[in-house]
């Protein structure tokens, strides 16, 4: 290296610098990578290229600067020309497979030591030529790229020809320095961007960054179809704005319907190139972060008013880099370096509409070709010429997935239309849905099926008609026939009249599973009545309230039942089976379909069950659908395993019955017992067994081989991947089904592979649809979560005297008619199946992060050893809200393992602060987790360990007794002992100093936070101090 | 005998040999520890010793923390069986082994698990996670300024020192609030920054050692986390090469906790002696 050139080394700006960090900070290198590069129909002479490459470095002298670290930060240098040769590599590649070889050329990184940012290739392929020049961003932009193309193009040709290059390539192009942003464009950015926050410019599709981003990107590419083309050049001058800003209005409406914003931020590319410097080679590119508040209530035309004042604001101010404001700007994702004020980028060229051009005697045309990264979450790149305007979708895969982009780019179309045919519309009305996405929905939806007969007590007598003496109820070891349980059912109804219950009156069942049961099911159908299911085992406050709320007018109990005192309903003893009756008459009416079938309790958000009401109906479908989907036959038995009080217990109770199979009821021990449950399939050949994932949890380590050939059906709660995998892998098929009490049992359901990785809950059943709304309840497409909805025929009637409630939760809709909103979070996949993601009210906002406890909940499952997780938050709202999990681990706690595994895959926020290991999770009368109760836990567990109960914990002696209670008292945990660790218990290194000086102010002794390292127990401490003293 | 003080013992203290292990244990923190793999180690007869972290400030240049661990290493006279090395220690370990290797006149195993080099960017990186584990004890304007001073620091310095010097600058006012809301006196907080001085100095002494000849005979446990050890040095386009890699299934977190690598290391000490 010539000394001459040390002078010359300048340093380096700030927008440079930041490009330089971003360089380094991605794990792969390249994202930075840029390209100029053409194919042509034929091959390409290396000497010429060789000669026009040198022509390009030696007039461009951006492409012959170089960055190096020094001393002194990262500064630049211009090489000499002559000092500068870059060898063009030949490269070869099959025909077809050109991108490709292009592709991994660009994305080969640069070193920045001082050593070249550019390079060359000339890839030979039978189907013609290409060439390459690939440069890093730092000297290059995409203005550069359509300047190198030209110039390229020139030169090549005239030394192709065995001419002289043109006269304007060989004078050297003045390079363009930026000069510093003005005061007053400084002032103005400061005021465009006071108050936003970039946490608001999530999408509700997709997934969240990982803690150290990749940036890994991918692209899809779409052109605006004729229509959108011709009606976007009508809008620009319906509503007198450039074409760009039609365009970054829409993008911006698309973002804000897919939950970005209201207050949104794009991020736009913009060249600040003085006029005189229009084809300068080098990085005069500003990336502006432009804010546009998407208001859904207004029409497009306003918004497109807010764009072109954000958009015309921008290219105004264009000289101020983004960098400059950063530290005043609350941004988006902690601390981590991937700090931007936006998330998704427009980006807009005209194009002349050339897709070849003449090079040399051949025909060229441009490569797109892309380095694999993406910045930002998404850009849309337009390139609009006269007859086409087409867009390339660049996203980070990290976040989106091609399914996602590709349909933001469908609907990005329909918006566009919809907005023209509309523009003075609210713009939250306006069709979101693409073509692919109402497909989806569609094909999904059309469940369409005749039920005949509608109702499940018609089904069973042409049962008993058809088969008295098969075998329909085996309990406890005896049989019940057909005919016997009618004979059951037609004793209770005339029980049921002498005692005064008529049509429509609630008629509560209070007994335990078994053929009595059945049949006073049967008998209350018959006698024009509603059931409603009591479980006699559940607290006797609960079935007070319930048998008070429901206004029942008889209660039917089995001996041994006792019902809490002051029951005012007609109590009565549930008829004995054994007796044939008459054989029934099926020419006799059923019930009226739409009248209600059974009451059933669940519990409320408030703590206080509320009961729903369904039709005979409602539950005719459920069931039909069911004996259809298992393929239930007369030769089937199907186990009564849940308690008579969870609804989903109704299925197996009358799936076998509906069928002419056989019911065969387990005892309790089996509920919780695996082995027990086992063994009773076994006995009695059960096909078809359903029960809730915490139940199958433990069939599932016990099973041994004991599933195989059998149908499972889980359901009632999350289905773990883990847990998923085990029972598809038993040899069982395994059935995953999916619905509230509100809307009839199940109503969606799906086959779960032996591989599964995400579990979905299958597709809505017979006569069933659904829908997803947003927090206003406009209908969102595919792959976007928002609130499930569900219609059709599982519809309750709504709730038992509780009309508010009923009108809150039930409601109509154009399309779907009369539904249920059912509180979960859910997105459509693109193949039509559901994937819920939670609970609406289980998405909490933690100092500026949204969290979903399920996925908090799914990461710690992932943990090797953990049975069963939960994550509550307590001190919700407040300053010092905190997250608790309750875990599962049979085989012992690694809190530490557990705490580190969290960390490497969530956000601090979202690492749990305490980890409480309890031996089971607390479960809801309907064996799902009881998150109330655990909330309550939590609550209670901090209240304890408030300032006021800081009082000395558990009597232990000595010097370890006084530095134990410290522990306790400083973790806020009293469940610890001398052994415990602080580091592993919850204690981080800023506690560890408050416990520090604690410890120095109770015992009067100097301790040191390193003292603490080395000695973290409070019996090992205890030794120090004592060997110390 | 007398308790080193440049060293903690984690186990076995009587043993015939012993095992050297490098990291900077900053408690609280995600990855696994040496206290971790000792624990799976305990069996065997090394006693393994662990690195204390030295005080910012004490000695200087590279040699510094290296020379003071191996004072005692010879003081204590037994034989080094092998020298661990975790992360950046793994630089440290590097250098502590072929010392030792001089002086024993028989190559201690060199055991290294995600090691990494020491660089501006790891200082800056790590600013960022210490910021990031007070981050819930901030508010987001706190954590966007302390961010941002950060990246002016490592804008304006490619030295370690005045880059080392300015961020733990940062670190100070930053900390200071979180420092008043635990209510912790002076000693407390003057302690508590001295524990991040002194893992600044640590990733500055470390670089000041050229270790890729000592990995050149070293085994590596690569981790699968991409961005950790070996991965992100491949992921940067750097090939190291080392004597031979054992690629695990293991994250960078469990690393050191994980019993198929204790297993390994095990079968490792038993097998690989060299000399």
């Amino acid at each position: 290296m010539p000394e001459a050139t040390q002078p010359r080394s300048l340093p380096a700006d700030s927008k440079e610098h930041a490009l330089w960090l971003l360089d380094e900070l991605v794990p792969v290198k390249g994202v930075n990578n840029l390209s100029v590069a053409l194919q042509a129909d034929a091959a390409l002479l290396g000497p010429a290229v060789q000669g026009t490459v040198e022509l390009l470095l030696r007039r461009h002298e951006a492409l012959r600067t170089v960055f190096r670290q020094e001393e002194a930060g990262l500064t630049k240098e211009v090489l000499d020309a002559d000092a500068l040769r870059i060898e063009i590599e030949e490269l070869a590649a099959e025909p077809g497979e050109v991108a490709a070889v292009v592709g991994e050329f660009i994305a080969r990184p640069f070193d920045i030591d001082g050593r070249p940012l550019v390079r060359a290739a000339l890839v030979r392929c039978a189907d013609g030529d290409a060439f390459c020049l690939a440069v890093h961003h730092l000297v290059f932009d995409t203005v550069s790229g359509a300047v190198l193309l030209d110039e390229f193009t020139a030169g090549y040709t005239a030394l192709a020809a065995g001419g002289e290059p043109p006269a304007e390539l060989l004078a050297a192009q003045p390079p363009y320095r930026e000069p510093a942003p003005r005061p007053a464009a400084v002032e103005y950015w400061r005021g465009q961007l006071a108050g936003a926050d970039a946490a608001g410019l999530a999408l509700w599709c997709g997934s969240e960054d990982l803690p150290e981003p990749t940036l890994t990107g991918d692209q899809v590419t779409a052109d605006l179809s004729p229509r959108a083309t011709e009606v976007l050049r009508r809008l620009q001058k319906e509503l007198r704005a450039p074409e760009a800003v039609v365009l970054l209005a829409a993008y911006g409406l698309l973002l804000a319907r897919h939950g970005a914003g209201p207050d949104l931020v794009v991020g736009t590319p913009v060249n600040v190139r003085a006029r005189e410097a229009s084809r300068a080679v080098g990085y005069h590119v500003n990336t502006l972060p432009m804010r546009i508040p998407v208001d859904l209530g207004g029409g497009f035309r306003g918004l497109v008013r807010t764009a072109r004042d954000a958009f015309l604001g921008a290219v105004a101010h264009a000289d101020v880099p983004v960098d400059v404001l950063t530290p005043e700007l609350r941004r988006d994702g902690g601390a981590s370096w991937r700090n931007t004020v936006f998330r998704h980028l427009f980006n807009y060229v005209p194009d002349d509409g050339r897709t070849t051009f003449p090079l040399a005697d051949t025909t060229a045309r441009r490569l797109p070709v892309e380095n694999g990264f993406s910045k930002f979450d998404l850009e849309f790149f337009f390139l609009s010429s006269a007859d086409r305007v087409s867009i390339r979708a660049a996203y980070y895969t990290q976040v989106l997935d091609r399914a996602d982009v590709q349909g933001l780019l469908e609907r990005f179309e329909s918006l566009l239309l919809a907005a023209a045919a509309g523009p003075d519309l609210p713009m939250g009305e306006l069709p979101l849905a693409g073509p692919s996405d109402r497909a989806v929905l569609a094909a999904s939806n059309d469940t369409a099926r005749p039920v005949e007969p509608a109702d499940v007590l018609t089904a069973v007598r042409e049962r008993v008609a058809l088969a008295p003496s098969a075998s329909a109820v085996v309990s406890g070891g005896r049989s019940t026939t057909y005919a016997e349980l009618w004979g059951a059912a037609e004793h209770t109804r005339a029980v049921l009249a002498d005692a005064g219950v008529g049509a429509g009156d609630i008629v509560a069942l209070a007994a335990p599973r078994g053929p009595a049961l059945a049949a006073a099911a049967l008998g209350v159908w018959l006698a024009g009545a509603v059931y409603l299911p009591v479980d006699p085992e559940h607290p006797v406050q609960r079935l007070a309230y319930v048998l008070e709320d429901s206004g029942a007018r008889a209660v039917l109990t089995a001996p041994g039942v006792e019902l809490p005192e002051g029951v005012r309903a007609r109590v009565l003893p549930l008829e004995r089976v054994g007796q044939d009756g008459p054989l029934p008459d099926t020419s006799a009416n059923g019930p009226d379909p739409d009248s209600c079938a059974y009451l059933i309790y669940t519990s409320g958000s408030t703590g206080k069950p509320k009961g729903t009401l369904i039709s005979h109906r409602s539950l005719g479908n459920v069931v039909q659908h069911f004996a259809e989907e298992l393929k239930v036959t007369a030769e089937d038995s199907v186990l009564w395993l849940t308690t008579f009080a969870f609804d989903i217990s109704a299925l197996e109770l009358f799936l076998p019955l509906v069928c002419g199979g056989r019911l065969v009821v387990a005892s309790d021990e089996a509920r919780t017992d695996g082995r027990a449950l086992l063994g009773e399939v076994v006995a009695h050949d059960v096909g078809i067994v359903q029960a809730t994932p915490t139940t199958w949890r433990v069939v599932a380590d016990a099973a041994d081989g004991r599933l195989a050939g059998r149908r499972l059906v889980c359901g009632g709660e999350p289905l773990p991947p883990a847990l998923a995998r085990t029972l598809a892998a038993s040899g069982g098929s395994l059935l995953h089904v999916y619905g509230p009490s509100e809307t009839t049992i199940w109503s969606t359901s799906g086959p779960v592979p032996a591989d599964v990785d995400r579990v979905d809950v299958g597709r809505p059943i017979a006569n069933t649809q659904v829908f997803i709304v947003d927090p206003d309840g406009r209908e969102l497409p595919v792959g976007v979560q928002g609130e499930l909805c569900i219609a059709g025929a599982g519809v309750a009637l709504g709730y038992h005297n509780r009309p508010e409630l009923t009108a809150e939760r039930f409601a109509d809709h154009p399309v779907y008619g009369r539904h249920y909103r059912t509180g979960d979070l859910a997105r459509l996949r693109p193949d039509g199946t559901v994937e819920l993601l939670g609970r609406t009210d289980r998405q909490i906002k933690l100092r500026g992060h949204r969290i979903e406890l399920g996925e908090v909940e799914a990461v710690l499952l992932g943990h090797p050893g953990m049975r069963d997780v939960a994550v509550v938050v307590v001190g919700r709202g407040g300053a010092d809200a905190a997250l608790v999990a309750f875990v599962e681990s049979p085989d012992g706690l690694d809190a530490a393992g557990l705490t580190a595994h969290a960390r490497s895959l969530l956000p601090s926020a979202a690492v749990p602060q305490e980890i409480v290991v309890l031996e089971s999770l607390p479960t809801t009368a309907n064996e799902k987790r009881d998150h109330l109760a655990l909330t309550r836990l939590a609550e209670q567990r901090r209240a304890e360990r408030s300032p006021a109960a800081e009082a000395v914990p558990e009597a232990q002696s000595g010097t370890a007794g006084q530095l134990l209670a410290l522990w306790q008292t400083t973790l806020g945990r009293t469940d610890i002992g001398p052994d415990a660790n602080f580091f592993d218990s919850g204690g981080h290194s800023l506690l560890g100093a408050q416990l520090v000086q604690r410890i120095e102010k109770t015992l009067g002794v100097p301790v040191r936070l390193t003292d603490l390292f080395a000695h973290p127990t409070p019996l090992a401490m205890a030794e120090r101090l004592e060997a110390g003293a | 005998m007398t308790e080193p003080q440049t060293w903690r013992v984690l186990g076995n203290a009587d043993a015939h040999e012993l095992v050297l292990a490098v990291d900077f244990d900053a408690t609280g923190r995600a990855e696994g520890r040496f206290t971790d793999l000792a624990a799976g180690l305990a069996g065997l007869p090394f006693s393994i010793w662990e690195t204390v972290p030295q005080e910012a400030g004490t000695g200087a240049g590279g040699t510094g923390p290296v020379e003071r661990w191996l004072e005692e290493v010879a003081a204590d006279g037994r034989p080094v069986r092998a020298v661990f090395g975790f992360c950046v220690g793994g630089v440290y370990a590097g250098a502590i082994a072929q010392r030792i290797a001089e002086r024993q006149g028989r190559a201690p195993a060199l055991v290294l698990f995600d090691p990494e080099q020491s660089g501006p960017l790891t200082l800056y990186s790590q600013f960022h996670k210490v910021l990031d584990s007070m981050s819930t004890l901030l508010s987001d304007e706190e954590t966007a300024q302390a961010a941002a001073e950060a990246r002016r620091a490592h804008e304006q310095h490619t030295e370690m020192a005045p880059l080392g010097a300015e961020l733990l600058d940062v670190y100070r006012h930053t900390a200071k609030p979180v420092f008043d809301r635990l209510e912790l006196d002076e000693k407390r907080q003057e302690e508590f920054t001295a524990v991040f001085a002194s893992f600044v100095s640590y990733l500055i002494a470390a670089a000041e050692i050229d270790p890729l000849r000592a990995w050149r005979e070293a085994v590596v446990v690569t981790s699968s986390s991409p961005t950790s050890g070996l991965n992100g040095s491949r992921g940067a386009g750097q090939d190291i090469a080392v004597g031979r890699e054992l690629r695990v299934d293991v994250p960078h977190v469990d690393l050191l906790r994980d019993p198929g690598v204790t297993r390994t290391v095990a079968e490792l000490l038993g097998t690989e002696t060299r000399g």
